[in-house]
């Protein structure tokens, strides 16, 4: 019987030995592949076979470039442009209610007359609220129509601005969305105390 | 005459049988529970075949010969539609040849120009691992599939495997003949996007 307990314990250790080399090589297969394919459940029970990504044959469709959108804002880039000091126009003429009608062109200056001006009260606060717009050089991206109402006396918004005049410039392909930005340079004015609206 | 009489060999186990028969039945019982736990579309040979709708690609080869093939990225939908826009008034059937001539010469490429691009597409795959990409492969019926092959192994090999590809058999004609080709805004993952539309 003794015999036989050898060959019993050879037989395990022949299998050990088979099964240590199958894991070892696994391993080193495996160690090759990311980490995704190495987790292989065992017992894993497949719903359904995933379906590899199979191209339509009635069409395609291949995407394009992202489609940046374009935001309509004073070009601070540009040398000159100056800012409006709030605070200085209040204490120059609180009651200052002054209408401009200004038009951007193409270069994005923002152009007007003195007929364009509608002044009621110091003209000084006038003269320097045209003598900032006149700097004012908005983005290439609108051209048109544009007012701007200072109403200072006013409880509620003390500039209206008016953008319904303004258009999308032809160049710019009409997919492209132009959104208006920040189309005042003013210093010292309250967020509250500025409206953009349509025609006023 | 003393006969002798035979005395009772004593039984030996046959174990080198014994243990050939453990693993027969060990190999049996272990692809026998596999198959039984192989879903039924597996056991069937499931083979899931291109459905009948539009596929969606970031980049189209369309195989045309042994030595020249299509590369249509996402700069077709800017050379498209510059050539919208240029000649819009022009008729459907007659904006479209002129799409399909224009757009055949401009992404015409050699092979060693075509393994070159696929080279640098996996060299950016593997830097920006957040990207996926899909490769339709149009190969003409006639061809040797080993051109596909070819193509398949250069993106195959890519650290993330976020470039996945498809494959159809299809000819340079389909092309040609297609209902329509124009450019589409679409949203793609929350970005407008404007992409080529290609209407077989």
């Amino acid at each position: 019987m003794r015999k036989y307990y050898k060959y019993g314990v050879g037989f395990i250790f022949a299998l050990f030995m088979l099964i240590m080399i199958l894991l070892g090589y696994r391993e080193y297969r495996l160690r090759r592949l990311p980490l995704d394919d190495i987790q292989l459940p065992l017992f894993e029970h497949h719903e359904q076979v995933q379906i590899p990504p199979r191209p339509g044959i009635h069409g395609i469709v291949i995407s394009g470039p992202v489609i940046e959108d374009l935001i309509f804002s004073i070009d601070y880039t540009k040398a000159g442009v100056r800012s409006l000091d709030w605070n200085r126009l209040i204490a120059m003429d609180p009651n200052a209610d002054i209408l401009i009608k200004g038009t951007i062109d193409d270069q994005g200056r923002l152009n007007f007359t003195r007929d364009d001006v509608r002044m009621e009260g110091h003209t000084e606060a006038g003269i320097m609220i045209q003598n900032v717009l006149r700097t004012w050089i908005y983005k290439p991206y609108k051209t048109g129509k544009i007012q701007f109402w200072f109403n200072l006396p006013s409880k509620g918004r003390k500039l209206i601005i008016d953008t319904s005049g303004l258009i999308q410039r032809s160049n710019i392909p009409a997919h492209i969305i132009v959104s208006n930005g920040r189309i005042y340079n003013i210093d010292g004015i309250h967020i509250n105390d500025i409206q953009e609206r349509g025609q006023f | 005459m003393s006969f002798k009489i035979k005395k009772d060999q004593p039984h030996k186990l046959e174990l080198v049988s014994l243990i050939d028969m453990i693993f027969i039945l060990l190999v049996f019982f272990l692809v026998t529970s596999f198959v039984i736990r192989m879903p039924l579309e597996e056991r069937n040979l499931y083979v899931p075949t291109p459905k009948n709708e539009q596929g969606r690609a970031q980049i189209v080869i369309q195989i045309m010969s042994t030595d020249s093939s299509l590369w249509i990225d996402e700069s077709a939908s800017e050379l498209v539609s510059r050539i919208e826009e240029d000649y819009g008034y022009e008729s459907q059937e007659r904006l479209k040849q002129r799409i399909l001539n224009r757009l055949i010469r401009d992404s015409k490429v050699s092979n060693s120009e075509m393994i070159n691009r696929l080279d640098r597409l996996c060299q950016g795959a593997d830097q920006n691992p957040q990207a996926n990409y899909f490769v339709l492969i149009r190969c003409p019926y006639e061809m040797p599939y080993s051109m596909v092959v070819e193509l398949i192994s250069r993106i195959h090999d890519t650290a993330y495997r976020n470039v996945r590809y498809g494959c159809v058999g299809g000819h340079l004609d389909d092309l040609r003949n297609c209902r329509k080709i124009l450019t589409v805004v679409e949203r793609v993952k929350g970005e407008r996007r404007k992409s080529l539309l290609i209407d077989f």
